[in-house]
């Protein structure tokens, strides 16, 4: 089966087995742990490919304190690594965050804070921070095409 | 196999394509040479189907038109996406004139004409940095917007 990998630098497509124990095919280095993507938790130590609910994984170390700056405010909340970008999104527009309706929150795009970027929406926080345990991120509004 | 459909056929197979895929963000529906048909599904599980005509991929930028699977022809208007930016970018006038079109810079009908996109926005003005993905991938994000599909539009 196909598993997507991400870890702080790359992202990687590799082939493992239905049987096949995760942490022990998948090559880690020292206090590096395995992650399902938009999971909290880290993978059992026993877990083999088939226990996998998504074949998308996350290769870290380390939990990402992710700052969203919107509108003169800033939420902030730790996340998983292999979060997405996506998920971060949602969390960033809905109750516990901004709280936003759902017209404005559509409009509404996250970029790394001094980027004029706009992110891969499946890009894990994880990989973004790099080898940090923080991430700023702006929620911005989305280009408009006009003229 | 002409350069062009090799290339598309190979961003086809990449990672990021795949990943999508796998996500369920979107799916290669048909595909006949360098034309393309994928179905597309939102954050909000709103869904289309979109036919990409990559004449040229990647040098020249692909050429969208909503389209309907079931029918096998463009989607009409009166079922296009609408509300937010979704209004603007499937546009009741200025995209039921030109074929069907997105309007947006991506799409290589609508950028003619629209030089300013150029400076006023770059990323996203089609280019050799950039992949079918990257079309999708806004599409998409416009459509997570749109407050009504017609019935054939809906997600199932």
């Amino acid at each position: 089966m196909k598993i997507f990998l991400q870890d702080s630098e790359t992202a990687s497509v590799i082939e493992v087995d239905d049987t096949d124990i995760l942490l022990a095919v998948i090559p880690l280095a020292d206090g590096e742990e395995l992650w399902e993507e938009d999971a909290d938790s880290a993978l059992a130590p026993g877990a083999v490919g088939a226990d996998l609910k998504r074949r998308r994984l996350h290769r870290g170390r380390h939990r990402v304190d992710v700052r969203v700056h919107y509108n003169g405010d800033t939420k902030d909340r730790r996340f998983a690594p292999g979060a997405t970008i996506e998920r971060v999104h949602e969390w960033a527009v809905g109750p516990h965050a901004f709280n936003l309706n759902p017209a404005d929150a559509g409009d509404l795009v996250l970029r790394e804070t001094g980027s004029t970027e706009e992110l891969d929406t499946g890009a894990h926080v994880g990989r973004l921070a790099g080898l940090d345990h923080e991430l700023d991120l702006d929620l911005v509004v989305a280009d408009r095409f006009a003229g | 196999m002409d350069p062009d459909e090799a290339a598309l056929v190979a961003d086809l197979t990449s990672e990021r394509f795949e990943a999508g895929v796998e996500r369920g963000w979107w799916a290669l529906i048909d595909r006949s040479g360098t034309t393309a048909i994928f179905h597309i599904v939102a954050m909000n599980g709103r869904a289309i189907d979109i036919s990409l005509d990559c004449t040229g991929y990647p040098g020249s930028a692909p050429a969208g038109v909503l389209w309907s699977s079931e029918d096998s022809n463009p989607l009409e208007p009166k079922f296009w996406p609408q509300g937010g930016r979704a209004s603007e970018v499937f546009s009741l006038t200025w995209s039921v004139q030109n074929g069907g079109s997105p309007y947006m810079p991506f799409d290589r009908r609508a950028i003619v004409g629209h030089d300013p996109w150029r400076t006023q926005h770059p990323r996203h003005v089609w280019g050799t940095d950039k992949t079918i993905v990257d079309y999708l991938g806004l599409i998409r994000d416009v459509l997570r917007t749109a407050t009504k599909t017609g019935p054939i539009g809906d997600a199932a």
